[in-house]
């Protein structure tokens, strides 16, 4: 008796512990004074104020620009990867695997600095002393970044896979092709998924690389392109964190929640529904 | 078509790009609606055999005809053959009735593409040109096949080639089965199986004879004309293996298709089958109906591998008459006088008889209660003799036997190999062959394993050990394989003989040594010996080939 309730004192000490600096974060949101500790009363008014700085607006959206083109790129190029490193010869699948592996455990820090000198190596020499960083230095470092992650995601649904699926698929008439979008596919497609979110996570709340490879472009105009993490970086250096960071980061929250509640029901009701066109089919049966 | 065979395999062989041979000169025909068995230890080629004609490894050489046509090198996607795999192979992302629907939904039915006034439309058929190239590229690069046997093919693709650029055929357009049919042909397929209330369920919440009901399902629903069956029962446990069984038999005079099933187990394949493949190395031992091979095996290996067994060395000493465990028994079979043979007697054709009218006298030495019957080892001087009775005779007391000529099998030595069915492994990791120890290689019975310091042999993983002392196995040497020694004194010699028979063949004399407790060791030389001279033997360690009696796991420590 005394074990369970040590056991379920403990998980619950670390919920706590993971949930309740987000809580304190929420209740802070609707109230409207500077520093947090102190309460002003309850209001919407810093909420208003997020939405009416144009500046935050701007980061907001070039964040989210960002993080979902990354994404996606990153998730295609490493979903792939992975489903060539499985089916190559083991050598070449090693070779694959470690090349895969350093830049997961390299230091941000050296990836940033080596695609600064990448880019600015490449516009010398290449386009003629100009200056590349833009949008697209920033896509492909945001890329780089996560897509060794996702194909960490995606191997071990691979691997996980019985081999004889994709030939099970050819038995049955698929071509080659239809059994890796019919079968193989569907038995990765969580993995895929993982690596998706978790690239767009890196991308929303990378800074070093953000920092080192934007340039002008996107919603930000001529000036730098400003991402939510570049902008507080650059408020902290003058003064605190600005308020409004509290409604933002309140939203971006119970935004992720949305999409893990909305994932769930999708997938319950998708299953009802082939139920019941099942069962007309049943009726039906002689 | 000139004949009722529904698959035929013409001197098919798998080369591997390693140049392992997997498959050797294979020849099968099989008859509509037979239920054929592949069946050998592991590693025998016969789950490659299976592949090849499912289509997911193309044959090195040879062909393999459907209905009379070469399919040797199409997709396996363009047979209309289905396989139910070794460990089911279901999509875990759908459920039962989806995985059933799978291949209906696949399903094109070709409709002949009409102009107005209903006359057909011909067009050019690029796709069978696409389809005819690869299959020459196929032939171009096959490094196993000569110029001159690649010739006739590729000028045979090319006219092919050429005509279809050049003549415009009918087009086709391609139409689904309605949601209503796939809906009627699942139903008809969850009814042979027996799964009608499982039909939404999905696969992770099934047993594993569900899963295989469905795997099986899956398969037939497409109404193959032939299904193959690759160890379809290996991961069942024993009763639901015997009901499954009985199953896929009902359910193949049912369905009426070709079944081609393949196992490691003799039992399962005796009980099922038509007709028996066995095989061992890539190469077909004996094509029979069970009781065929269970009866007249064609040699020692058949005669190991499928069922249990006496087998010994004889001599043939008059008509009908063959002298093995030191008595002249009467015999069926002719062979020429003198001729050493392999004689196999089956335990239940050795009887105990009433004291004085034996033809052997032995003692019992072991007895085993096996429910239907006791099995009995019997020592006859230094031979062991396995019988089964059901009478109870108490161990140790003396066993008077007699064998009846029905009962005793004679078969030409085979002169490929030496082969020693009851040989073990000793503590020192040595093979005994007949109470001489070889040293021999033993981590050969576990792939890619190594010995540690205190003689196990570890896997390649490390994660298992096993220790193989007392292990029954047999031992293969090939005749080229012996060394002899002139100098019996030799320390080098493992065991001395006697030459008690020499062949000249050609370039070259096949000798028989046989040792004091009457083995015989049978070696080609360019020497001359003379009959009765005593030479010693020995054998490079890694010269003999070891395959155990018993699963590998036994052993496991």
């Amino acid at each position: 008796m005394v074990k369970k309730i040590l056991a379920y004192s403990y998980i619950y000490l670390i919920l706590l512990l993971m949930y309740v600096p987000i809580l304190v974060l929420i209740i802070f949101s609707f109230t409207n004074a500077t520093y947090i500790g102190s309460w002003n009363g309850f209001s919407f008014e810093l909420y208003a104020a997020l939405f009416q700085s144009e500046e935050i607006m701007v980061a907001v959206g070039n964040t989210v620009i960002i993080a979902i083109i990354s994404a996606v790129c990153a998730t295609i190029l490493g979903s792939l990867g992975a489903i060539g490193g499985f089916y190559m010869k083991r050598r070449g699948r090693a070779v694959l695997e470690n090349i895969n592996q350093i830049p997961v455990v390299n230091a941000e820090i050296v990836m940033a600095l080596s695609l600064v000198v990448m880019f600015v190596f490449i516009g010398n020499m290449i386009f003629g002393g100009e200056n590349l960083f833009s949008f697209w230095t920033l896509l492909v470092g945001h890329i780089v970044l996560s897509a060794p992650f996702v194909y960490l995601n995606v191997k071990p649904k691979l691997q996980q896979m019985d081999p004889s699926l994709y030939e099970a698929a050819l038995d049955l008439g698929c071509g080659p092709r239809q059994a890796l979008y019919r079968v193989v596919l569907p038995e990765i497609i969580p993995g895929i998924f993982s690596g998706f979110m978790l690239a767009i996570t890196l991308s929303l709340d990378d800074f070093i690389i953000t920092a080192f490879t934007r340039g002008s472009g996107l919603l930000s105009g001529a000036n730098n392109i400003e991402t939510i993490s570049t902008l507080v970086q650059a408020k902290i250096k003058k003064g605190p964190i600005p308020p409004e960071m509290r409604p933002l980061t309140t939203i971006i929250f119970l935004i992720v929640l949305l999409v893990v509640i909305g994932i769930s029901i999708y997938r319950n009701k998708g299953t009802s529904y082939k139920n019941v066109m099942r069962k007309r089919l049943r009726a039906r049966r002689d | 078509m000139e004949n009722n065979y529904i698959i035929e395999l013409k001197n098919v062989s798998k080369i591997f790009d390693d140049d392992t041979v997997a498959v050797d000169n294979f020849n099968l025909y099989v008859r509509k609606g037979e239920f054929i068995t592949f069946l050998g230890p592991s590693g025998c080629g016969k789950s490659t055999t299976l592949r090849m004609i499912a289509g997911f490894d193309f044959p090195s050489k040879g062909e393999i005809l459907l209905n009379g046509k070469d399919i040797s090198n199409l997709p396996p996607n363009k047979r209309p053959i289905n396989m139910v795999f070794q460990r089911y192979a279901l999509f875990s992302h759908l459920d039962v009735y989806d995985n059933i629907a799978f291949g209906l939904r696949l399903k094109k039915i070709p409709v002949v593409k009409k102009d107005k006034n209903g006359n057909p439309i011909l067009k050019i058929d690029h796709k069978k040109i696409w389809d005819l190239k690869r299959e020459y590229n196929l032939i171009k690069r096959n490094k196993h096949l000569s110029e001159e046997e690649k010739e006739p093919k590729l000028n045979d693709l090319q006219s092919k080639i050429d005509y279809y650029k050049t003549t415009p055929v009918q087009s086709y357009s391609y139409a689904k089965l309605s949601s209503k049919e796939i809906d009627q042909k699942v139903a008809r397929a969850l009814k042979i199986v027996d799964l009608e209330a499982l039909e939404d369920r999905d696969i992770s919440t099934l047993s594993g004879g569900q899963q295989q009901r469905v795997a099986i399902a899956r398969a037939i629903v497409n109404e193959p004309e032939i299904l193959l069956l690759d160890e379809p029962l290996g991961a069942l446990d024993l009763k639901m293996r015997k009901d499954m069984q009985l199953e896929l038999k009902e359910m193949h005079s049912k369905l009426g298709i070709t079944f081609i099933y393949v196992t490691h187990d003799q039992e399962e394949a005796l009980t099922m089958s038509d007709t028996v493949v066995v095989m061992k190395d890539g190469v077909i031992q004996q094509i029979g109906t069970p009781k065929m091979i269970y009866d007249e095996p064609k040699n020692a290996f058949v005669a190991d591998f499928i069922g249990e067994s006496n087998i010994y060395n004889g001599t043939m000493i008059g008509n009908k008459k063959v002298r093995f465990l030191d008595f002249n028994f009467d015999c069926l079979d002719d062979y020429p006088l003198n001729e050493k043979v392999d004689v196999v007697v089956r335990p239940e054709d050795i009887h105990f008889v009433k004291d004085g009218k034996e033809m052997i006298k032995g003692k019992i030495v072991n007895q085993i209660f096996k429910g239907m019957n006791y099995q009995y080892t019997i020592m006859i001087g230094k031979n062991e003799v396995m019988v089964k009775s059901t009478e109870n005779y108490p161990v140790g007391s003396e066993a008077n036997l007699t064998i009846e000529p029905d009962g005793i099998h004679i078969m030409k030595k085979d002169f490929t190999t030496n082969v020693y069915t009851d040989a073990w492994i000793n503590k020192n990791n040595e093979v005994m062959i007949d109470e001489s120890a070889f040293s021999c290689d033993v981590t050969q019975l576990v792939p890619g394993s190594s010995l540690d310091e205190e003689g196990n042999v570890v896997s390649k993983d490390g994660k298992h050990k096993y220790n193989f002392n007392d292990a029954d196995v047999v031992a293969e040497i090939a005749l080229d394989k012996i060394e002899v020694i002139d100098d019996i004194e030799s320390e080098n010699c493992e065991v001395v003989g006697e030459v008690v028979d020499s062949i000249y063949v050609g370039d070259h004399y096949r000798y028989i040594v046989r040792t004091e407790n009457e083995e015989d060791f049978v070696f080609v030389s360019p020497y001359s010996y003379n009959l009765n001279d005593k030479v010693g033997i020995a054998v490079k360690k890694e010269d003999i080939k070891l395959r155990l009696k018993k699963e590998v796991a036994e052993y496991e420590i």
